[in-house]
């Protein structure tokens, strides 16, 4: 079998992986060495279903001893095998590399042997990459579950992230699809790269030339509505995660039925807008000060199709609103509707010389339409008119933002200013 | 009031700006006197490039306002979009009295335009550092071709150095006729016309065919959604594209 043909085969397997972040870490290009990495990361391509080529993804092999049931290349599935050898895949990344293809490379790999066996597997074509190429790209790899823990200790080192997959939201659904993995093989490296990442970085404050390892941090991908786990059990899963492992990004993948499996359900579509309104919640989670009890708790535990749950929070606690533009902290604004994370930061910077109009908010790049209903501008609200969310503002609500009218012009005669000039 | 001309330099537009401000003149309009057209109405004068007003004039830039806002000028002159230099006059104007503040007035409408312009210039260099595409030649040089919008060859080409530093390569920007080259000690901008045709290296087709395969077999087919590939990926930019080209240049 030829190189392009064993290449079309194992990204072929690889594709359900879903990240392709090449960012986080930044790394300066040295003389006589290829590559760098930069912070924000590069996308190189988009694919036919729109989502970024960043890295070469692809697995090292798609011969497996395991049998997980959603996947692809499960040992009781009867498809082509194929393994790369490390140079093949060395050549194959630089080859790219140095015709800006790629970002870097992304390796995973169905298990050969035994986790150890597989794992050093991986290690030695890192080494090819970082030592024999001198190459100083992106290089994301997978921990197979059950490896030893000297070997994930090895790896750290050759990587820019690293990442072991969760694959299922719960012990039971794991126990039923996946019957060769433990929570504990998966749990294990996952705590131990946290330990490690957590006190290389501390090492690298006190000491610049102690080594890198895994300085991208870990991330983790799990499987999207092939189980009954609900949104509230997955949101709550990610907090603990971003929480107590310190990941940098959880990744949820909707179940595409690539196998006829009694114990899989049996959905045409993979279930998009649900995976949609997870990371909208995670972004919430992670950059938006948010807590999962706050947008899905156990009497609703579903996402709402309809609104993004900010909205949905927003919505539900109209209380809170509406906000000062000038004087609200960022943690406030950001839990406006169309004020988004750099919006806020835009917002906060631009305050301090400016005082802000209607135009200057949708000059930075606020979605004023949405805004509206949620803020006041010098004490001026301007939402809640023939919209939809009119109805939704309680007349306590109204009521409060025509006091807090500073243009009396066209405030309504009838209500008496409560700011006077002494202000 | 008059209409003041310069040479088409970026050291060109620093004196002319110098010289204005030094004398107190709001022009009419600023432009490249290779783009002159007489005008019947207005006075016209041509200031030459003096590179110690120039130098004088970027270093209170970086004093008085901040780095970020010489960066801002850079990108504005880059974009090459009709008007730039009137609207790096405006935002120079008011930077040099307001200071670092300038960067926090972003709806003014002296700071706005070249804030617009910048950020597209900005823009297009992010996106053109992951779609440009070598080609390695049979003299063992790697070349990419792009057509982009804003002359954006001095931005895009210290990423290149920083990454392919061990490797020969050039960067032909086609619209402008001139590319960057970089021989892994030095890098500089030449004019370059395009060649007829180019004599590629042995193993180039295997990697392009690698690519094109890969990234047809990477798309996953149940979630195919090709507007949203597009809207990420312009359609101008797919002729250089190994991946998206119909056929190989």
């Amino acid at each position: 079998m030829d190189i392009q043909q064993k290449l079309m085969i194992l990204a072929d397997s690889a594709k359900y992986d879903v990240s392709c972040a090449s960012s986080g870490t930044f790394r300066q290009g040295r003389a006589n060495t290829l590559g760098n990495a930069t912070y924000s990361g590069i996308c190189h391509s988009f694919a036919a279903d729109g989502r970024c080529i960043s890295l070469l993804k692809i697995l090292m092999t798609n011969i497996c001893i395991y049998d997980c049931r959603y996947c692809i290349n499960r040992r009781s599935n009867d498809i082509r095998r194929t393994l790369f050898t490390p140079a093949e895949i060395a050549d194959l990344t630089i080859g790219f590399y140095r015709r800006n293809y790629i970002e870097g490379l992304f390796l995973s790999s169905g298990i050969v042997k035994s986790p150890n066996d597989t794992m050093e597997l991986f290690i030695h074509t890192l080494k090819l990459l970082r030592h024999r190429y001198r190459f100083n790209g992106y290089i994301h790899v997978k921990i197979i579950p059950g490896a030893s823990a000297e070997l994930v200790h090895q790896i750290g080192f050759l990587a820019d992230r690293l990442s072991v997959n969760i694959e299922l939201p719960s012990r039971q659904s794991l126990a039923k699809l996946a019957p060769d993995k433990t929570k504990e093989s998966i749990i294990v490296p996952m705590r131990q790269m946290a330990g490690e990442i957590e006190m290389y970085k501390m090492e690298k404050k006190k000491y610049r030339h102690s080594p890198n390892f895994s300085p991208s941090g870990q991330s983790t991908q799990m499987i999207i509505a092939a189980t009954p786990e609900s949104d509230y059990d997955i949101l709550r899963l990610s907090e603990h995660l971003y929480r107590k492992m310190n990941l940098k990004r959880v990744y949820y993948s909707a179940y595409v039925a690539v196998n006829h499996d009694a114990l899989l359900p049996a959905n045409p579509r993979p279930q998009l807008i649900r995976e949609h309104r997870l990371y909208q919640a995670d972004w919430l989670l992670r950059f938006y000060g948010y807590q999962s009890h706050e947008i899905v708790s156990e009497s609703h535990p579903q996402l709402s199709e309809n609104y993004d749950p900010k909205v949905n929070w927003a919505l539900h606690h109209l209380d809170f609103f509406p906000i000062e533009i000038h004087s609200a902290d960022y943690e406030d604004l950001l839990r406006v509707p169309g004020i988004g994370m750099r919006s806020a930061q835009k917002i906060v910077f631009h305050r301090r010389a400016a005082n802000l109009s209607r135009q200057d908010l949708r000059r930075l790049g606020i979605v004023y339409k949405r805004a509206q209903h949620f803020i006041t501008i010098n004490g001026r609200f301007e939402g809640g008119q023939s919209s939809l969310l009119h109805s939704l503002l309680s007349e306590r609500k109204i009521e409060r933002a025509r006091q807090l009218h500073f243009d009396f012009n066209d405030a309504p005669s009838a209500v008496q200013p409560s700011i006077t000039g002494e202000l | 009031m008059a209409i003041y001309s310069y040479d088409g330099t970026f050291m060109g537009l620093m004196s002319l700006i110098g010289f204005l401000e030094d004398k107190q003149i709001n022009p009419v309009a600023i432009c490249d006197k290779n783009d002159l057209v007489t005008d019947l109405f207005e006075e016209q004068e041509d200031i030459k490039t003096d590179e110690k007003r120039a130098r004088e004039l970027i270093g209170r830039i970086v004093d008085h306002i901040c780095e970020p806002a010489f960066d801002r000028i850079v990108y504005g002159f880059l974009s090459q979009i009709n008007g730039f230099e009137m609207a790096i006059f405006n935002y120079l104007h008011l930077g040099l009295t307001a200071g670092e503040n300038v960067e926090r007035l972003a709806g003014d409408r002296r700071v706005a335009p070249l804030r617009r312009l910048s950020l597209r210039v900005g823009r297009e260099v992010h996106r053109l550092k992951g779609f440009v595409r070598f080609a390695q030649l049979a003299d063992g040089v790697y070349y990419a071709q792009i057509r982009p919008d804003h002359d954006v060859l001095p931005l895009l080409a210290p990423h290149f150095v920083q990454r392919f530093a061990d490797q020969h390569w050039v960067l032909h920007d086609l619209n402008r006729s001139r590319a960057a080259m970089y021989d892994t000690h030095q890098c500089e901008i030449v004019i370059l016309a395009a060649a007829d045709s180019l004599c590629f290296a042995e193993n180039e087709s295997h990697f392009r065919d690698s690519w094109r395969r890969y990234f047809q077999t990477i798309a996953i087919a149940e979630r195919k959604n090709r507007r949203l590939q597009q809207q990420f990926m312009p359609r101008r930019y797919w002729p250089y594209l190994t991946e998206m080209a119909e056929r190989v240049r």
